[in-house]
C-alpha cells in the first residue's frame, strides 16, 4: 500500500513560554487528493503547514509526528536532513506573491536554483535552466525567463511560485492562502492552473484558506480549525451541506452574505450622467457627490503616462448607500483620494457635500461652465478651478474614510481616546460641534461614538494593539464619524476581516448609515460585500466605469460582460446563492 | 541603465560646481589677509599691494574664481601663496597617501565587518551575538586617536614589532611600505569596522525576516545555504549607503591618525595650510576632498544600480 503523501498525528506547537497554539492536530492527505484547511486567523492552521516543513520560527517547538510520502518523523530530523526533502518531497506556496520572491534575481534563475538543489544526479546547468524554461511554460509564462520579480503582475508571481514548488514534482504540496492577495478573476486563472498541474503529477495538496467558497472549489475534503485544534473534518459535500459542529455553521452561515433588503426609505432618484455629457439638472436635492466627466492621468518619469480615471461620472444622492466594485488598477483607489481632495483631477467636474472641489475642462474637449474663482492659489488656465484649502477642509469635515487596515491605520501609541478625538483637533472639522474645542466636550463626544461603534466603556483608555481587528475596524469607523460628517467612505473596510466578523462591521456600517443619516460609498473588490450593503453599484474596470445602477439590478441582470466576468471568477459555496 | 548613469552624471557635475564656488566664497569671506599672513604686520602698504599684485589678489573676485577653475580643469591647482610652491604635485603626491591608509582602513573594516555583522545577526537571539554587538557598541564609543595611541606605545614602542610613524612610497620600497601602512590602516579601521558591524547585523536580521528566505527555505536551502544565496546581497543594499558614508567620513576623519603616526597625507597638508591662511592651498585640497567625496557617492549609486535591478530603469516601481 502507498504511504499517504501527508500524515499528521497529534501535532502540538507551543511557544518558549508553553502556550500552546497547535493541540494535537491530526489529518491525512491521501496520495493525489486534495484536501483544504480551513480557519480564522489565530486557528493554527498556517503553524500546522510550516510545521510539515519544519520552517516553524526558532522559538515554537513542535512535538508529534509528521509523516510525507515515504520519509517518516519529519520533526525529529535536523535542518539538513530536512532542506533536503522541502523542495523535493514537499514544497509550498505562500500567501504574498510580492515578497515571496528573492527581487535581485531574475525568476528563471530561481526556478533553475530549486531544481539544481534537488537535481537527480546533480542537474548541470544547462539541464536546469532548461526545466525552468518548460516549467515557466507550463505555468502560462512563456519566455520569463530573465524577468525580474517586480516587472511581473501579483498573479504572474504566484506562477512563478507554483513553478518553483512544482520542480522536482514533489508528492505533497502546501499552499498557504496562495490566492487571498489577488484579484478574483486572477485568483480563478491560478486556482484553475494549480488544481491541473496537481491533478497531473498525481501531487497530494494540502490548500490553506479562510475562504470556504475557495476550498468547495478546490478540494475534496475539508479539515476545520478553530483556536488550535481542529473541529471538524470530511468530504467537502457533506460538511458544507450538514456541518456537525456549531462553529463550522457559523463560518457557514457568515460567508454568504444576504442580499441588501430594499431600504424603506426609497432614495431620491438621479439621473444618470454619461461620460462627457454635462449632467441634467434635476429638480430635488443637489447629490452628496457627483462626478462628471473625470480623468486623472498620472506621468510617470520616462514620459510614461497612466490614464488612471478615463472619464467617470456617477451621482451619488444624499443618504445613499453606493457601492464601487472593481479589481486593482481600475481607478477605485484614485476616485477616493480625488473625492477626499487629496489630489486633483487632470479634467472633470467634482462636487462633495455641495461644495465644488474641482472644476476642470479638458485641454482638447468641449468645455464646461468655467467658474473662476481669483483667491484661488491653485488656478492654472482658462476653465479651470479648483479649490482652495479652506473648501477642502470643509470637505474633509463632511467626508470621512475608513480604510482596509485596521492594523496600519490607527497610532500604536495613541490611545483610543486620543485617536478618535484627533480629527476634533482641527478647528474646520468642527464647525458645527462647539462643544469639541474643550477637552471636556471631546471626551463626551468620544464616548458617544465609541458607544456607537459597540465599544465597551473602557475602549478609550486602551491602545490599538489590545483589539481584534474587528475591534480595531470599529475604532477606525469611530474616529470617521466623531466630526459627524454627512458622508462616510469606506476602502475595502472587511477585506482585511476574518469572516465571522466580517457580517458584524458591515451591518454596524450599514446601521449608523441609517441613524445618522449617512451617505455611504463603499470600495470593495466583493461584489458579495457591495451586493450585501448598498442601494447602487458601480463597477470599475481600467479606469472607467463598465457598468452602473440599482445593485440587484446588475447583480441579475449585468449588462456588461466584465460583471458577468466578475461574478463568475467569484467562488460560491455549493447550494448557495 | 544608460539614462540613469547619465542622471547620476550630471548631479555629480553639478554637485561639484555648487560646491567649487561654496568653498570659494567661503574662504574669501572668512577674516584674515594672505598678504598679511604672508608678509607680517609690520610689512608696509607698498609691499602688501606688491604681494597681492604677484598673487593676483586684487583682481576682482570672479575673475580670481574662473583663473581658480580654468586651472582645477586641467587638473592645475596653482601655486602656494607661502612656499611659493607647485600644488598641483603636492596635493597629487599626499592624496595618494591619504587614499591608501583609508583604503587599506576600510577594507580591513569590511573584512571583519561583514562576517562578523552575519554572524551577530544568525545568532542574535544567543550568547554569541550578544557578545558581538556588545564589542561592537564599545568599538564605536573608542575614538580613531586612541587606538592609534594605543598601537604606538604597544605594537610600536613596548613590542617594536612596526615602526610608530613615518612613511615609505609603495614604489620605493613595498616591505617598508606595509610595515609603514599597516598601524594606521589598523588605527583608522577599527572603528569603522565596530560601526559597520553594526549595520550589517541589523541589514541582515532585516533581510532573515523577508519572505523570499523563508521561500529559499521551502525550496530546499538550510537557514545558512538560504542566507549566502538570497540574503547578503539583499542585505548588500544598506550596507553599501553606510560604507559611503564611511568612507567620506574617514577621508577627513584621517587627519587625526596621520598626525599620530606622522604620515604625510592631505589632512597633514589641510591643517599646515590653514595654520598659514595659503588660501590657494586651502581651496584646492578642500576642493580635492570634495571632489573624492562626491567620488564616493557617484559609486555607491553606481553600485545600488547593480544590486538592485529595481533601479535599473531609473524610476520607482510599484508593486
Amino acid at each position: 500500500m502507498t504511504p499517504p503523501a501527508l500524515l499528521i498525528e497529534d501535532l502540538t506547537v507551543r511557544t518558549a513560554s508553553d502556550r500552546t497554539l497547535v493541540d494535537a492536530v491530526s489529518l491525512t492527505v491521501a496520495p493525489g487528493e486534495r484536501v483544504g484547511l480551513i480557519g480564522e486567523s489565530g486557528s493554527g492552521k498556517s503553524l500546522t503547514a510550516l510545521s510539515v516543513l519544519g520552517l516553524l520560527d526558532e522559538n515554537l517547538t513542535a512535538s508529534g509526528r509528521v509523516d510525507v510520502g515515504g520519509e517518516h518523523d519529519l520533526l525529529r530530523r535536523p535542518e539538513r536532513r530536512l532542506a533536503r526533502l522541502r523542495g523535493s518531497a514537499v514544497s509550498m506556496v505562500f500567501q504574498e506573491p510580492m515578497t515571496a520572491l528573492d527581487p535581485l534575481v531574475r525568476v528563471g534563475r530561481q526556478v533553475a536554483e530549486v531544481v539544481g538543489l534537488h537535481g537527480r544526479g546533480r542537474a548541470s546547468r544547462a539541464v536546469a535552466r532548461r526545466r525552468a524554461a518548460s516549467l515557466l511554460t507550463e505555468v502560462g509564462l512563456p519566455g520569463a525567463e530573465r524577468a525580474y520579480p517586480h516587472q511581473l503582475s501579483g498573479g504572474q508571481r504566484q506562477r512563478v511560485m507554483i513553478a518553483m514548488a512544482l520542480a522536482n514534482d514533489p508528492g505533497l504540496l502546501v499552499a498557504d492562502e496562495p490566492t487571498t492577495a489577488l484579484d478574483v478573476t486572477v485568483q480563478a486563472q491560478v486556482l484553475d492552473l494549480m488544481g491541473r498541474l496537481v491533478a497531473r503529477r498525481g501531487t497530494g495538496l494540502l490548500f490553506i484558506t479562510h475562504d470556504l467558497a475557495v476550498v468547495a472549489q478546490v478540494c475534496e475534503r475539508v479539515v476545520v480549525m478553530k483556536d488550535g485544534r481542529v473541529v471538524e473534518q470530511g468530504p467537502v459535500a457533506d460538511v458544507f451541506a450538514d456541518p456537525r459542529h456549531a462553529y463550522t455553521r457559523t463560518l457557514l452561515a457568515a460567508s454568504t452574505l444576504p442580499p441588501r433588503r430594499p431600504s424603506l426609505v426609497e432614495p431620491v432618484p438621479v439621473v444618470e450622467p454619461t461620460a462627457l455629457v454635462e449632467p441634467v439638472e434635476t429638480p430635488g436635492p443637489p447629490p452628496a457627490i457627483r462626478l462628471a466627466a473625470v480623468t486623472k492621468r498620472y506621468h510617470r518619469s520616462g514620459g510614461v503616462v497612466v490614464d488612471a480615471l478615463r472619464g467617470i461620472s456617477l451621482d451619488v444622492a444624499p443618504g445613499e448607500r453606493f457601492g464601487i466594485v472593481g479589481e486593482s488598477g481600475s481607478g477605485k483607489t484614485t476616485t477616493l483620494r480625488l473625492l477626499a481632495g487629496l489630489d486633483t483631477p487632470t479634467s472633470g467636474r467634482i462636487e462633495v457635500a455641495g461644495v465644488t472641489l474641482a472644476d476642470i475642462t479638458p485641454p482638447d474637449g468641449p468645455t464646461s461652465v468655467p467658474e473662476r474663482r481669483p483667491w484661488s492659489p491653485f488656478a492654472r488656465r482658462r476653465g479651470t478651478f479648483v479649490a482652495g484649502s479652506r473648501d477642502v477642509a470643509r470637505v474633509r469635515a463632511d467626508l470621512q474614510l475608513v480604510f482596509q487596515d485596521p492594523m496600519g491605520s490607527l497610532d500604536p501609541r495613541m490611545t483610543v481616546a486620543r485617536i478618535v478625538a484627533e480629527p476634533l483637533l482641527n478647528p474646520a472639522n468642527r464647525r458645527d460641534l462647539p462643544q469639541g474645542a474643550t477637552r471636556r466636550g471631546r471626551e463626551a463626544l468620544v464616548r458617544e461614538v465609541l458607544a456607537a461603534v459597540g465599544l465597551p466603556d473602557d475602549a478609550a483608555q486602551r491602545y490599538p494593539h489590545e483589539f481584534s481587528g474587528g475591534q480595531r475596524q470599529r475604532v477606525s469607523i469611530a474616529r470617521a464619524l466623531v466630526c459627524r460628517p454627512k458622508v462616510l467612505v469606506a476602502d475595502e473596510p472587511v477585506s482585511a476581516l476574518d469572516v465571522s466578523v466580517r457580517a458584524q462591521v458591515l451591518d454596524l456600517l450599514a446601521r449608523l448609515a441609517d441613524e445618522r443619516g449617512l451617505t455611504l460609498v463603499l470600495v470593495s473588490h466583493d461584489l458579495a460585500v457591495v451586493r450585501h450593503l448598498c442601494d447602487r453599484v458601480a463597477v470599475m474596470r481600467a479606469g472607467q466605469i463598465v457598468e452602473q445602477g440599482p445593485t440587484e439590478q446588475v447583480w441579475a441582470h449585468p449588462s456588461h460582460e466584465y460583471t458577468r466576468t466578475l461574478q463568475d471568477a467569484t467562488p460560491v459555496l455549493p447550494g448557495r446563492v | 541603465m544608460r539614462t540613469r548613469v547619465a542622471w547620476l552624471a550630471g548631479q555629480l557635475v553639478l554637485t561639484l560646481a555648487v560646491a567649487s564656488v561654496a568653498v570659494f566664497w567661503v574662504l574669501r569671506v572668512l577674516p584674515g589677509d594672505s598678504a598679511v599672513v604672508a608678509l607680517g604686520v609690520n610689512a608696509t602698504p607698498e609691499a602688501l599691494d606688491q604681494w597681492r599684485a604677484a598673487h593676483g589678489t586684487d583682481r576682482p573676485l570672479i575673475v580670481q574664481y574662473l583663473d581658480w577653475m580654468g586651472g582645477l580643469l586641467h587638473a592645475d591647482f596653482g601655486t602656494s601663496f607661502v612656499t611659493g610652491r607647485d600644488l598641483t604635485a603636492l596635493i597629487l603626491d599626499r592624496v595618494q597617501v591619504t587614499l591608501i591608509i583609508v583604503g587599506l582602513g576600510m577594507l580591513l573594516a569590511l573584512l571583519v565587518a561583514i562576517p562578523l555583522g552575519t554572524l551577530a545577526a544568525v545568532h542574535h537571539r544567543s550568547a554569541w551575538g550578544t557578545v558581538i554587538g556588545g564589542a561592537s557598541q564599545v568599538g564605536v564609543a573608542v575614538p580613531n586617536f586612541l587606538v592609534g595611541v594605543l598601537l604606538v606605545s604597544f605594537v610600536a614602542v613596548r613590542a617594536r614589532w612596526l615602526p610608530a610613524g613615518g612613511w615609505v612610497p609603495p614604489i620605493l620600497d613595498p616591505a617598508e611600505f606595509w610595515r609603514h601602512a599597516i598601524l594606521p590602516a589598523v588605527a583608522l579601521g577599527t572603528v569603522q569596522a565596530a560601526i559597520i558591524t553594526r549595520y550589517v547585523r541589523s541589514a541582515v536580521i532585516e533581510v532573515m525576516r523577508e519572505d523570499f528566505l523563508r521561500t529559499a527555505r521551502a525550496s530546499g536551502h538550510t537557514r545558512t545555504t538560504a542566507l549566502v544565496h538570497h540574503g547578503l546581497r539583499n542585505a548588500g543594499v544598506p550596507v553599501v549607503t553606510v560604507v559611503g558614508v564611511q568612507l567620506a567620513g574617514m577621508l577627513v576623519g584621517a587627519i587625526v591618525v596621520e598626525r599620530v603616526f606622522v604620515v604625510p597625507g592631505l589632512g597633514s597638508l589641510l591643517v599646515d595650510a590653514v595654520n598659514q591662511r595659503d588660501l590657494q592651498a586651502v581651496q584646492s585640497i578642500v576642493m580635492t576632498l570634495v571632489v573624492l567625496v562626491v567620488a564616493i557617492n557617484f559609486v555607491v549609486d553606481l553600485l545600488y544600480t547593480v544590486l538592485d535591478p529595481r533601479l535599473r530603469t531609473g524610476r520607482e516601481v510599484r508593486a
